[in-house]
């Protein structure tokens, strides 16, 4: 294996491979910034490209594209509080307030210096155990899937803290979205009305950019009207403490843990892993109030499950042939249009060009890293023009995401009216990401429900039968219900302590 | 029996009801749904949407009845919004830029596809500089127009974006 690795390198180290990873690196990070364009999007513009190179210089493009437009999607997340890509939402909670708090350049250094920490770790598994741990994710069945994706809704929920009403609402309502369009089982047309534009159902970044992009606009502009905002984050110390990376750095390591357990699933992607890395780091933590306040664990966490989950992903994709998310499936279809087909013999078939990747991944985390360290000050600089001119150039740019999409006046219309509901929920507390994981969840949690009946020939048994299933239908059970409980039993001590007092 | 109705009258009970019409009118919808390549004893494409339509109604009727729940504020905005309220000019004059940058940001998205993404940005950019406090005009519509021009070339030449060339294209005819 070693050898194997070490040809890899000798591959990747090439001049030519080396500028390749360095300019996929730099035109995904560059594209990955604006809102709206997350990898999917990234790759799938950039994909007429690679189409002139050999195999091994094209997989190296895309996979540089791919991590390079992951760290850029956080970028924006970080700044305007918009997030690039689904795996970007969780980082809105403490990264932006650490921006607003004028540590903008902590939270983009801690994001790149934990992408880093984490890819490298993911890499290094996967070179040494992909093959086994490949096998052991096809142990998850419909059944488990479900559960899966109910556990992650569950423990998203349960961060609403003594919301969970209001949180499961908004989980519901983004599980309704998601059953507009086509049903894959039956092809029969839900919700459509009748429209066309309709049956490809809704897409995440058109609800995002609504309940982000729109109601952050409408929320700076009240606070520059007020006098109490001029830029749209506080310039401020642009490099990490020693202290700061020495706090965040367990929380890295657990991050990559979570990140790479859910993301080697295959379907569950990036986006369930940072979720439920989040909510793990924040249970564990000693004191799990100041995240959503601006810690940064907050955004060190999330930020090394999504790239750990991204380099995991590649698991079921070169050895099963299963694409974890949107991206990996525009890269399976790249990857079939260069006539390389994955799967269980992916290593003996090409086995070169797979070193190869595993070998340029290594370098593109360090090349990203190198990368983003003098981005990091561009960015804060970007940021120091003021929000009245900076605000709505940032908002047609996501218009522009959101057109480049189908090019469809109705996700335009649709993106309005997510607007208008998601400034209602800010307004009122109501929790956003929720509903936001409910739609990007909503149909392969449907699917599962549905294929996981049909095999149980329709018995609902088969959820608690299996044992995995059972155990995170439980978790899910339990995130929901101790929380309410929990301050509960707070309120009812509250009065004796005062009384004794 | 006028405080009566409204301590009833709360903003999270309207908020249920709400919720539970919307659940309503998608169970409704739900009907509509063709029941294509049915298997006999599993569920079929209205099963799910049925679920969470129910689901969502009895979370909205529970807010309907059970009001705001204790770890909720209460209706904090209520109060500003009413003291505000002492004729048209004083609400145009306390609400007109929040009200005027909403109907801007939702007319752009509503008009882009047929005005075009370069008269539609440079215009829009243009209004939401001025409604943000840049108050020179000639500085907004400079900016606004080299912005729109600048994210034009960006994404239709850069990236391949097909943008919309809206009232743009007719000059060429």
């Amino acid at each position: 294996m070693l050898g194997h690795l070490l040809h890899g390198f000798g591959v990747a180290l090439q001049p030519l491979n080396l500028a390749i990873a360095l300019l996929g690196s730099l035109i995904g990070t560059v594209i990955g910034v604006l809102p709206g364009l997350g990898p999917t999007a990234t790759i799938a513009m950039l994909l007429p490209l690679v189409f002139t190179m050999s195999p091994t210089a094209a997989m190296i493009m895309l996979t540089s594209i791919y991590y390079g437009s992951m760290y850029g999607g956080s970028t924006t997340s970080i700044l305007v509080n918009i997030p690039g890509e689904s795996a970007s939402v969780i980082t809105t909670i403490d990264g932006h307030k650490m921006a607003m708090q004028g540590r903008a350049g902590p939270a983009l250094a801690i994001a790149a210096i934990g992408s880093f920490i984490a890819g490298t770790l993911a890499v290094a598994v996967l070179t040494v155990v992909g093959r086994p741990v490949a096998s052991l994710a096809l142990h998850f069945g419909p059944a488990e899937f479900f559960s899966l994706m109910l556990f992650g809704l569950a423990t998203v929920a349960s961060l609403a803290g003594g919301n969970i009403s209001k949180a499961v609402v908004t989980t519901v309502v983004g599980l309704m979205i998601a059953t507009v369009g086509i049903d894959l089982v039956s092809g029969a047309p839900r919700f459509t009305f009748g429209n066309p534009f309709l049956q490809d159902g809704i897409d995440f970044i058109v609800v995002a950019i609504g309940v982000f992009a729109l109601s952050e606009i409408l929320v700076t502009a009240k606070e520059v009207w007020a006098g109490t905002r001029a830029e749209l984050v506080k310039a401020g110390r642009v490099w990490l403490s020693w202290k700061e990376l020495r706090y965040s750095l367990p929380s890295i390591f657990r991050g990559s843990f979570f990140g790479f357990i859910v993301g080697m699933l295959p379907g569950a992607g990036a986006t369930l892993s940072t979720f439920i890395a989040y909510n793990v780091e924040k249970r564990l933590a000693k004191n799990p109030e100041r995240f959503g306040t601006g810690d940064i664990r907050g955004v060190a966490n999330p930020e090394s499950a999504n790239n750990a989950a991204s380099g995991a992903s590649l698991i079921p994709l070169l050895s099963l042939g299963i694409p974890g998310g949107g991206a990996t499936a525009v890269m399976l279809g790249a990857l079939m249009m260069l006539d390389i087909t994955p799967g269980p013999m992916m290593f003996e078939k090409h086995g070169g060009l797979l070193w190869a990747l595993i070998a340029s991944m290594y370098v593109g985390n360090a090349i990203l890293l190198v990368l983003n360290w003098p981005l990091v000050n561009v960015f804060a600089r970007i940021m120091a023009v003021p929000a009245r001119y900076l605000m709505p150039v940032v908002l047609v740019i996501s218009t522009v995401g959101v057109w480049s999409l189908s090019q469809s006046s109705v996700d335009l219309l649709l993106t309005a009216g997510a607007g208008v509901v998601g400034y209602y929920m800010r307004r009122h507390d109501w929790p956003v990401e929720p509903l936001v994981l409910g739609l990007i969840l909503g149909g392969r949690m449907e699917s599962s429900y549905r294929q996981a009946l049909i095999i149980s020939k329709g018995s609902h048994a088969i959820f608690l039968e299996k044992p995995i299933s059972l155990v995170l239908l439980f978790g899910a059970a339990l995130f929901l219900a101790l929380p309410p409980l929990l301050a509960r039993l707070k309120r009812a001590r509250e009065p004796q302590g005062a009384l004794a007092a | 029996m006028t405080t009566l109705l409204k301590g009833l009258a709360t903003r999270a009970r309207a908020e249920g009801l709400v919720i539970a019409l919307v659940a309503a009118g998608y169970l409704w919808e739900t009907r509509s749904i063709p029941a294509l390549y049915q298997m006999p004893g599993v569920p079929g494409p209205a099963a799910f949407p049925t679920l969470l339509g129910t689901l969502l109604g009895l979370a909205g009727l529970w807010r309907l009845v059970r009001g705001a729940s204790a770890g909720e504020g209460g209706d904090a905005d209520a109060a500003p919004a009413a003291a505000g309220a002492t004729g048209a000019r004083a609400w145009l004059a306390a609400h007109g830029r929040f009200y005027g940058l909403w109907a801007v940001v939702l007319g752009f998205l509503a008009l882009m596809p047929w005005v075009g993404f370069p008269v539609g940005a440079a215009v829009g950019l243009a209004l939401m500089f001025r409604l943000l406090g840049e108050r020179r005009w000639p500085v907004c519509t400079a900016l606004a127009v080299g912005a729109a021009a600048v994210l034009h070339v960006a994404f239709a030449v850069g990236l391949g974006v097909r943008l919309p060339l809206g009232v743009l294209s007719l000059l060429g005819k």
